[in-house]
């Protein structure tokens, strides 16, 4: 794989941005009257599942953690990784988009609607109103055929963004999040009404059931952590694969970098925008799949979560690199159950999360430079002498 | 620096009052200029009163890897015509840039009418305040704003709460316009809607509207036909003799020898000399400006010295020494009409063909079409009416890559945007459009070890200059010559037979343009049918064996070697020949 | 029904497209200076939130501290995409994320009962709304600040060659486009809802932002944009409060969940046919 020769100021500045985003939010949690430090303590063992200090109960305060091993709750870790499973895929599906100079702001849609459709495929041999089709399915080819169907989903919803970028001009970030918009009312629209729960005491929008045969099995035990891991892990190397191993990444890579230069080079840019996008929203719909599959087994509202958009900044601070991103997920996903477990034990809302992750995007994203150095080396090329 | 400069300064030194005088009586400030050359020109005198408008003393800038100016001294008298020359790379444009403020120097003093600004000079709004004006190559006008804004941007008259009051300013302008001798300016039109000379017109009144005494010029001649340039000069002959100091950059020594008092030359960013143009002549200049590398004097701009010994040629172009053309036409463009996102049409019914073995040169006034007609028999641009035939079959309807496959090859003008990804390595660079192909382990996969081998060749057989970090540094940091480099050797990897090349040598120092010239030539005489783009003539002349000539979206003329004469290609590029082929 | 109904519809309409109208000004102001700003809908939150909190106090105090919350966070906007070279299109999604972060978290601490406030008449917006996008037509064309606005927006350097830098006008730019939204914001949490709910803007800044594209970067047709999506978040809540039912092919065409799609589908299909014909400022598509 192609390493960049400044990866390792990469990883500094990535280090720099999350404890600069800690001391700052360090700052407002002093400031409305938390004392940091406890947050901080137990935002670290709720995202590692170990306990450090006296021994906390926490299950008359409602926040369940399953059985100890020591100073260890297996349970509590296996929800970070099940958490770093979505941002994974999320991350990855909004890092291929950026290689190819894209925004993909609509992982979120994109999510939402391979969820509902894998809850649909799902649903194949359930009992209950909701069967697409007679029959059942065996478990081998119910799974995957589920989480294809969340792909194709998401991938088409995906590529109806880029062909609108590639053909009509529209802008990325403006489809993306109209159509968030339109994906979301959608999926709500048919579990409130085509497609709803057959349960009558049941008032939510939310799907029915779907199959035993499609239902994927916590790792450990009451958890959500399933095989989706190693399948995000697994699209982490794909992605890598497909980046710097294949002509049609080699595409992205150079539409992305110098869409004008890809075009002369006779790289059909449109086509690569529509796809990469079809790909990017793929990934973004195996993720809601997953989520179906494994979590809630059916549809319901907000299946999606947020993390569409803590996709963009697993992506961000992954610097669009699929391993990076594999790390920064890990962070991500570490904060977000951190920040559930830290809201329970200490009553700060766990949004303050949502802070530490906007401060991160934020600082990750400065790129201070000499003013003058940045158009004159151009003209310094064409004007100057090369030196020594 | 081993040169030794050869200053002069006058033989009678004035004091600025007399200067200004002399502005007044401006025949007589000219022809004090031009009959009475100083003596004592070796002898140097630091204490002598201001009358220099431009004097910048020991300038040294630096950019990132590359020294652009180093030690460089010059010396502007106040009310002349003075020339700076040198070969592309030679650090011109930069020294001028810093004497409008928009590069600070490492080191060195600049002084204005004997006033030192040095530590002042920060921006061009520090420079205009100077009374430095300057006509830029690349950021002249905004093209979106009208005449009247443009000239007014940044010297805004206003009344109550910054509205802008342009009644009395519409009236200076005109005034300006009459005095520049600009025929019916309209200052409410968009300033894209004037021609590029046009602009360039406008862009000195904008200078002299905010006061400027002091005129830069950056290669004002270069997208110009012969006849606008000669406008051009004529104007700017006005200018000093009312007064104003015109100071221009250029490589063309033939408008030094015609128009200016004096002339700076520079070397690989150093001096290499001053002369005074009624002294000299363009032989000692051409060798001053070459140096070491020419062997004779006279020697022409275009390199051919080198091909014709190395190569075994004799004569002063190809074309006299070249096989005659025959054979059925390799490129067929037949009545092609184009037209752009606004569906303007920018090709209008162009008719061309190109022989195997043959370079046809495009000329044109900057924008008449010649990026649009290249573009389109690339496949970038969409053909509206016509057809266009590659050995007899059509092409017109086929993609980018499929005429690629078919032995289309391509420099694109744009070396930055169009030619490489400059965050690519080289080696990614070097692969673009050849990354599907068999013999580059293509299809599906791409193989690193098989790109990097041919790279590795490349760079071998081409003498591409990269550290010691090798192909995999980004084509960013590679020198403007280097890239090129990489540019036309991926062009040529493919075997191709046809190859259109825009501009091939633009911003090239002489020895990057010899490699290109060296390829083409030897592309021509393996086959191939050459279209050369280019706003050059004298690269034109001396390259091709016959000349189209674009105007206005149309191509005017095709004439042969024997009809091309600067003056006969610049009557048709400025539309004051009309008719010809097209029919 | 008649008549009222379609009274009611009209006025919806103009209340409807006021906040987008004010933050599709600030839209217009941002993008002519040629610095893009997805950062319009923290903007509207913004606004909403300090106007609602600082409104508790005093109204005076709250419509000051929206404008002065808007030129800052204007500024944040301007300086990571100007001094700091930040993708401008990063720096507006990590300014909406600081945003609706931030201002949940505040609105647990600071008012977890949800409270309520007496605010401003609509009506002021509304004429804010309609005299604003002429004030922005004259300043961009017959203005100093104007024309430096668009000569930026258009080409810096060529603005910088005739002397002027842009860095200041841009930073103006987009300080005054913030304080633009942050009204928008305000006119939600202070006139119309008179409360705080976290996430109020709901994706009205990016519809501002197409109904900017929709009006070809030109004030007034961004205004006119801003009444054409206006027009379709009206229908959608008339539709929804008069209960109005519809069930053809099966689809309850009427479920809210539909309607909420519409005025978004709309502004999706303006934007297709729109595009394409427009010409946005130069600098734009430049920015990297």
């Amino acid at each position: 794989m192609k390493l960049s020769l400044n990866s390792q100021s990469n990883l500094f500045r990535a280090v720099l941005s999350i404890l600069a985003g800690f001391v700052i939010v360090g700052v407002l949690l002093k400031m409305s009257g938390y004392s940091p430090l406890q947050c901080y303590q137990a935002l670290a063992e709720g995202a590692t599942g170990i306990r450090s200090g006296k021994p906390i109960n926490l299950s008359d305060r409602g926040f369940y953690i399953g059985s100890w091993q020591g100073n260890f709750s297996p349970y509590t870790f296996a929800q970070t990784l099940a958490t770093i499973t979505p941002l994974l895929f999320c991350g990855l599906a909004i890092a291929l988009g950026l290689r190819a100079g894209l925004f993909n702001i609509g992982a979120l849609g994109q999510m939402t609607l391979g969820a509902m459709t894998a809850a649909f495929v799902g649903a194949i041999g359930a009992h209950g109103s909701l069967k697409p089709v007679a029959g059942s399915l065996p478990h081998w080819a119910h799974v995957p055929l589920a989480l294809l169907a969340g792909a194709v989903a998401g991938g088409l919803w995906g590529a109806l963004a880029g062909y609108l970028k590639a053909k009509r001009g529209v802008h990325e970030v403006l489809s993306t999040i109209m159509l968030n918009y339109i994906a979301l009312n959608l999926a709500n629209y048919l579990a409130m009404h085509n497609l709803k729960d057959p349960n009558p005491s049941n008032m939510a929008a939310q799907t029915g059931l779907i199959a035993k045969s499609a239902w994927l099995t916590p790792i450990v035990a009451q958890s959500s952590l399933t095989v989706g891991l190693l399948l995000a892990v697994a699209a982490a190397v794909g992605v890598a694969f497909l980046l710097w191993r294949t002509a049609l990444g080699y595409e992205i890579r150079a539409v992305g970098l110098g869409a004008e230069a890809a075009r002369t080079a006779g790289i059909p840019v449109s086509q690569i925008l529509i796809k990469t996008m079809a790909m990017s929203g793929a990934l973004a719909g195996v993720a809601g799949a997953l989520e179906v599959m494994g979590i809630h087994h059916r549809f319901v509202q907000g299946t999606a979560g947020d993390y569409g958009f803590d996709g963009i900044a697993v992506a961000l601070l992954g610097g669009s690199h699929p391993f990076g991103i594999v790390l920064s997920a890990s962070f991500f996903g570490a904060l977000g159950n951190g920040a559930n477990f830290m809201q329970i034990q200490t009553d700060v809302p766990k949004t303050i999360a949502v802070v530490v992750q906007a401060i991160i995007v934020l600082l990750v994203g400065l790129r201070f430079r000499r003013t003058e150095s940045a158009k004159p080396l151009v003209l310094a090329e064409k004007e100057g002498r090369k030196d020594g | 620096m081993e040169w030794v400069p050869k200053r002069w300064k006058p033989s009678k030194t004035r004091s600025p009052r007399e200067v200004c005088s002399l502005r007044n009586e401006s025949k007589v400030g000219y022809n004090l200029l031009m009959s009475a050359p100083p003596q004592n020109r070796d002898e140097m005198n630091e204490n002598s009163p201001p009358e220099y408008a431009v004097r910048m003393e020991n300038i040294t800038k630096r950019f990132p890897g590359v020294v652009a100016n180093q030690q460089v001294a010059l010396r502007v008298q106040a009310g002349a015509f003075h020339a700076v020359i040198g070969e592309n790379g030679a650090g011109k444009s930069t020294l001028l840039n810093i004497l409008y403020g928009r590069y600070q120097p490492d080191s060195g003093r600049v002084f204005l009418h004997g006033r030192e600004v040095t530590q002042s000079l920060h921006s061009p709004a520090d420079a205009i305040r100077n009374g430095v004006g300057m006509v830029s190559q690349h950021y002249a006008l905004i093209p979106a704003l009208t005449v009247l804004e443009n000239v007014l941007l940044g010297a805004e008259p206003t009344g109550f709460g910054g509205v802008l009051k342009c009644r009395a300013a519409i009236t200076r302008i005109h005034e300006l316009a009459n005095q520049l001798q600009i025929a019916s300016l309209d200052v409410n039109q968009r300033a894209d809607s004037l021609s590029v000379a046009a602009q360039q017109k406008v862009e000195i009144l904008k200078a002299l509207y905010r006061g400027a005494n002091t005129l830069l010029l950056d290669e004002p001649t270069a997208t110009l036909a012969p006849q606008e340039a000669e406008s051009l000069f004529t104007l700017l002959r006005n200018l000093v003799e009312k007064g104003t100091t015109v100071l221009f950059v250029t490589h063309k020594l033939r408008e030094v020898a015609a128009h200016s008092h004096a002339v700076t030359v520079l070397r690989a960013g150093q001096n290499a000399g001053d002369f005074i143009t009624s002294e000299t002549n363009e032989a000692e200049l051409l060798h001053c400006m070459i140096g070491a590398r020419s062997n004779s004097a006279g020697q022409p701009l275009i390199p051919f010295g080198d091909v014709t010994e190395t190569e075994g040629y004799a004569g002063d172009t190809w074309a006299a020494t070249r096989p005659a053309v025959s054979g059925s036409p390799l490129l067929q463009i037949e009545a092609v009409t184009v037209r752009n996102s606004r569906r303007v049409e920018v090709v209008k019914s162009a008719t061309l063909e190109l022989m195997h073995g043959e370079i046809v040169g495009v000329a044109g006034v900057d924008g008449s079409g010649q990026r649009d007609l290249a573009e389109a028999i690339l496949g970038l641009q969409t053909v509206s009416i016509g057809k266009i035939f590659l050995e007899g079959s059509e092409i017109t309807r086929d993609t980018v890559a499929q005429r690629y496959q078919k032995g289309v090859a391509y420099i694109p003008e744009d070396r930055h945007r169009s030619g490489m990804i400059l965050d690519f390595s080289v080696t990614e660079n070097y692969t673009l459009g050849h990354h599907r192909q068999d013999n580059w382990g293509g299809g599906t996969l791409i193989h690193p070890p098989i790109m990097t081998a041919h790279t590795a060749a490349m760079i071998q057989q081409y003498d591409v200059r990269i550290s010691e970090l090798g192909a995999l540094i980004p084509a960013r940091s590679l020198s403007g010559g280097n890239q090129q480099k990489i540019v036309v050797a991926r062009a040529m990897q493919s075997a191709p037979k046809l190859l259109i090349a825009c501009q091939p040598t633009r911003g090239l120092d002489v020895e990057a343009a010899r490699f290109v010239y060296r390829t083409l030539e030897q592309a021509r005489r393996e086959g191939l049918g050459i279209l050369l783009f280019s706003l050059d003539l004298e690269e034109i002349l001396q390259l091709s064996d016959r000349v189209a000539v674009m105007f206005n979206g149309r191509i005017v003329t095709v004439l042969s070697t024997a009809q091309a004469t600067p003056e006969e290609i610049g009557a048709w590029m400025t539309g004051a020949k009309t008719g010809g082929t097209e029919a | 029904m008649g008549n009222g109904w379609l009274m009611a519809l009209v006025t919806s309409t103009l209340f409807n497209a006021t906040p987008l109208a004010l933050a599709a000004m600030g839209g217009v102001l941002s993008e002519r200076a040629g610095v893009v700003n997805i950062a319009l809908e923290g903007f509207i939150l913004l606004g909403a939130f300090v106007g609602f909190y600082f409104g508790l106090h005093s109204v005076f105090m709250g419509v000051l501290a929206v404008v002065v919350a808007g030129a800052l966070f204007g500024l944040l906007h301007a300086f990571f995409t100007q001094k700091a070279r930040m993708n401008p299109v990063v720096s507006g999604l990590g300014l909406n994320l600081l945003i609706a972060g931030a201002t949940r978290y505040l609105a647990l601490r600071l008012f977890p009962q949800g409270d309520h406030i007496a605010g401003l008449s609509p009506n002021l917006f509304l004429s804010l709304a309609a005299v604003l996008p002429f004030l922005l037509v004259f300043t961009l064309q017959q203005t100093k600040f104007g024309l430096r606005l668009r000569a930026v927006g258009e080409n810096p350097e060529s603005a910088r060659m005739a002397g002027i830098s842009p860095t200041l006008p841009r930073y103006m730019a987009v300080m005054l486009s913030g304080v633009c939204a942050s009204i928008a914001g305000a006119y939600l949490s202070m006139a119309d809802a008179h409360t705080f709910t976290s996430d109020m803007s709901a994706g009205k800044g990016y519809v501002a932002l197409a109904a900017v594209i929709f009006g070809k970067w030109n004030p007034l047709g961004a205004a006119g944009g801003a009444l054409f999506f206006g027009f379709f978040y009206a229908l959608q809540t008339q539709l929804q409060i008069n209960q109005y039912h519809l069930n053809w092919l099966g689809v309850e065409w009427t479920s809210p969940f539909l309607l909420d799609c519409l005025p978004y589908a709309m502004t999706l299909l303006a934007l297709v046919s729109v595009i394409g014909r427009a010409t946005p400022p130069a600098a734009l598509s430049q920015e990297e």
